[in-house]
């Protein structure tokens, strides 16, 4: 007796123990949120769209009790390349958080730079400044870029009373209003990684640098930039992934002529119905991510183990 | 110590013994009055030295005593508060890192971990923009100086910690400065290692024949390597001398103290003569009798000092009147090469006495809670006044 009942004990333990469930907690949570919700959406984009509810076909037909057939379809991925629209959008978002992520790039590297040379108390107070619109709703600060860039908004006002323009220029919906709320809403996530590396460096190798003959510029140049390299990679791909399937920024902010690939989803799922090209256009998206995430975290790795000391 | 004029040796080219001491050469790092505050918390105060070239120099004192501060002041990372910094006769005080003929070797080695051996140490040269030739002459030429020519393809990162070490001196040596300035370089290395790593700088220092500023917190690194040092204390510098000046001649009860160990009595002046200064001590049953060498008035207070290797420590009772006590040993500390008893006296105090076990079975047998006697010469103590 005593023996099956440690048999059974030792088999269900794994199960019992508290550390178990703790390592268990993220796998639960990814399996719950992404691994299922994907399949449910690549399920989805091999289905034929139906007019009832659910708009798609069933994936099994019951041909006897216990047998079942399995059908699906690629129409929809056919559909996505044998229009031009597609594509065309692909390309449009691709670009947009290509220079969104250059942009970024560009403030947020000196911006961390920067905050990385204050003494303690001032890089909390510029860190806090930098994370406190996040206490804002995300909607309320898209709107509020809106007033901002209006015709009769506040800095066309402010340019034609210091007389730089007489007419307002058209600053809202267009490339310009889009790629400008990105970079706003990404840019934290663009410094706070740089920065992460910033302080980690040893601040006696810009000094050693220094000590041996280098100006400023080629401290930066042959010891901060390379350095760096890992909070850089990390900031552009957080930047990036999200800003191709940014939705909501183009929608309030952007005009009609560029129709970014977060929109085209909405429009199948909400305006035609039809979810299995919703479903084949995000699958295409994940597997477009895919491919530059992959690379970079490569990249990443080769850089940590040459780092690693 | 006051500069003396001594007899002039024959000269050789070159290397000159104790230049301090020879009024005609100048010095060649000069340092007029040097502050530094951070935000108004003094942490190097009014620091006036003269070093000259070739030397090795030794700043020595406890962590925080601002010798890193003003190490960090030689090599530009940081700007005075006020005073003034003379290179080779050329006012340094506000030449930026990059411009001023001085290297260092870092704590942490600082060196460069995306960059090879060879990198990390051509990297002064390009800055010069020499030929890539040259560059690579000189890099194994230091390379072959540290023993470390065949590590030169390799990452910091798969060095050992005295790898390391011999790179960051390399890197340091290899633009041929005058001055090389050394942070704690035996701070990460093991004690065996050290000590050899302590007397093979050295051998390179007179080799390069180039000017070293070491900061230490060890006290017999110090001793050991430097021609002269400074012992400071709290941002000031109390003592300037060569090691055996420092240990013979403190002139503090905190520098005594600091370097080596000592035993220290405090009395008061109780008679003068000629050549001799009587003080009773309250700790003490017989009366001192210490060289004349100070100006402090009788009835005055100061302080005795002798070192434990100066005490003798012995059964039979001294014929003499003057500098001996009786007590009994308390603790014995056992070091191989000598030995450190501590010997309580009736009033409570407890001096050092260490003897050298010459024999491999000592004949002396001394134990604990033996009587014994300890005594001490008169011109082996000194008076402090401080």
């Amino acid at each position: 007796m005593t023996f099956i009942k440690k048999k059974l004990l030792s088999f269900f333990s794994p199960i019992l123990s508290v550390r178990s469930w703790v390592i268990a907690t993220p796998y639960v949570w990814l399996g719950l949120f992404f691994v299922v919700p994907f399949f449910v959406v690549l399920r989805v984009s091999l289905s034929e769209e139906v007019l009832g509810i659910p708009p798609y076909t069933d994936m099994f037909l019951w041909v006897d009790t216990y047998v079942a057939k399995i059908i699906f379809t690629f129409e929809s991925y056919t559909y996505l390349i044998e229009d031009d629209l597609y594509l065309s959008s692909y390309l449009t978002s691709l670009k947009f958080a290509l220079i969104t992520t250059i942009v970024a790039l560009l403030l947020g590297f000196p911006m961390a730079i920067g905050i990385s040379n204050l003494n303690k108390k001032w890089q909390i107070i510029m860190l806090l400044l930098i994370m406190l619109p996040f206490w804002t709703s995300f909607l309320i600060r898209i709107y509020a870029w809106l007033n901002l860039l209006t015709p009769y908004g506040l800095i066309n006002s402010f340019l034609i009373y210091i007389g730089v323009i007489t007419e307002p220029l058209r600053l809202l919906f267009n490339n310009f209003s889009v790629t400008i709320g990105m970079v706003y809403c990404y840019l934290p996530f663009m410094i706070l990684p740089i920065y992460v590396t910033l302080e980690k460096m040893d601040p006696s190798l810009q000094e050693a640098a220094s000590d041996l003959g280098a100006k400023p510029f080629t401290v930066f140049k042959s010891i901060i930039l390379p350095l760096s390299f890992p909070g850089l990679l990390t900031g552009s791909l957080l930047v990036f992934i999200p800003c191709v399937g940014e939705f909501v920024i183009p929608e309030i902010l952007g005009g009609s002529d560029n129709i970014l690939i977060g929109r085209l989803v909405w429009n199948e799922f909400f305006l035609n119905h039809s979810w299995p090209t919703a479903a084949a256009l995000s699958i295409a998206l994940l597997v477009i991510l895919f491919i530059p995430i992959y690379g970079l975290q490569k990249l990443q790795k080769i850089f940590a183990e040459r780092l690693e000391s | 110590m006051d500069r003396q004029k001594k007899p002039t040796k024959p000269k050789r080219p070159k290397i000159t013994l104790e230049p301090w001491q020879n009024s005609k050469i100048e010095p060649y790092i000069v340092l007029k009055n040097l502050s530094k505050n951070y935000d108004g918390v003094p942490a190097v105060q009014d620091c006036t030295l003269d070093i000259y070239e070739g030397e090795f120099y030794s700043l020595l004192g406890a962590s925080g005593c601002g010798k890193s501060t003003l190490l960090r002041l030689l090599a530009g990372f940081e700007k005075p508060s006020s005073g003034k910094l003379f290179i080779g006769g050329q006012d340094m005080t506000h030449v930026p890192s990059y411009n001023r003929p001085v290297n260092m070797m870092f704590q942490s080695y600082a060196l460069f971990p995306h960059m090879s051996v060879e990198q990390n140490i051509a990297f002064g040269l390009k800055q010069e923009g020499l030929p890539r030739e040259e560059i690579k002459n000189r890099v194994y030429e230091v390379l072959d100086l540290v023993q470390m020519s065949r590590f030169s393809k390799r990452h910091p990162n798969r060095l050992s910690g005295g790898q390391q070490q011999r790179v960051a001196l390399a890197r340091s040596l290899v633009k041929r400065p005058k001055l090389i300035l050394l942070d704690e370089p035996m701070a990460a290395l093991d004690q065996k290692l050290r000590e050899e790593t302590q007397f093979e700088l050295v051998n390179i220092q007179e080799k390069v024949g180039i000017t070293f500023i070491m900061v230490t917190h060890d006290q017999e690194e110090a001793m050991t390597m430097s021609s002269r040092l400074a012992i400071m204390e709290e941002g000031w510098i109390q003592q300037i001398g060569t090691p055996h000046e420092i240990y013979e001649f403190p002139n503090s009860a905190y520098v005594a103290d600091f370097i080596g160990s000592i035993n220290l009595f405090e009395g008061v002046i109780t008679g003068v003569t000629k050549e001799m200064v009587n003080i009773k001590c309250p700790m003490l049953s017989h009366t001192l009798s210490v060289p004349t060498n100070t100006t402090v008035p009788i009835g005055g207070s100061v302080t005795v000092a002798v070192r434990p290797e100066k005490l003798e420590i012995g059964i039979d009772k001294p014929t003499y009147k003057h500098n001996w006590e009786e007590g009994i040993i308390e603790d014995i500390g056992y070091y191989g090469d000598m030995s450190i008893y501590h010997v309580k006296l009736p009033s409570g105090q407890t001096v050092m006495a260490s003897l050298l076990n010459l024999d491999r079975i000592s004949i002396q047998q001394l134990t604990w809670n033996q009587s014994v006697y300890v005594s001490w010469q008169p011109e082996n103590s000194i008076i402090l006044t401080t």
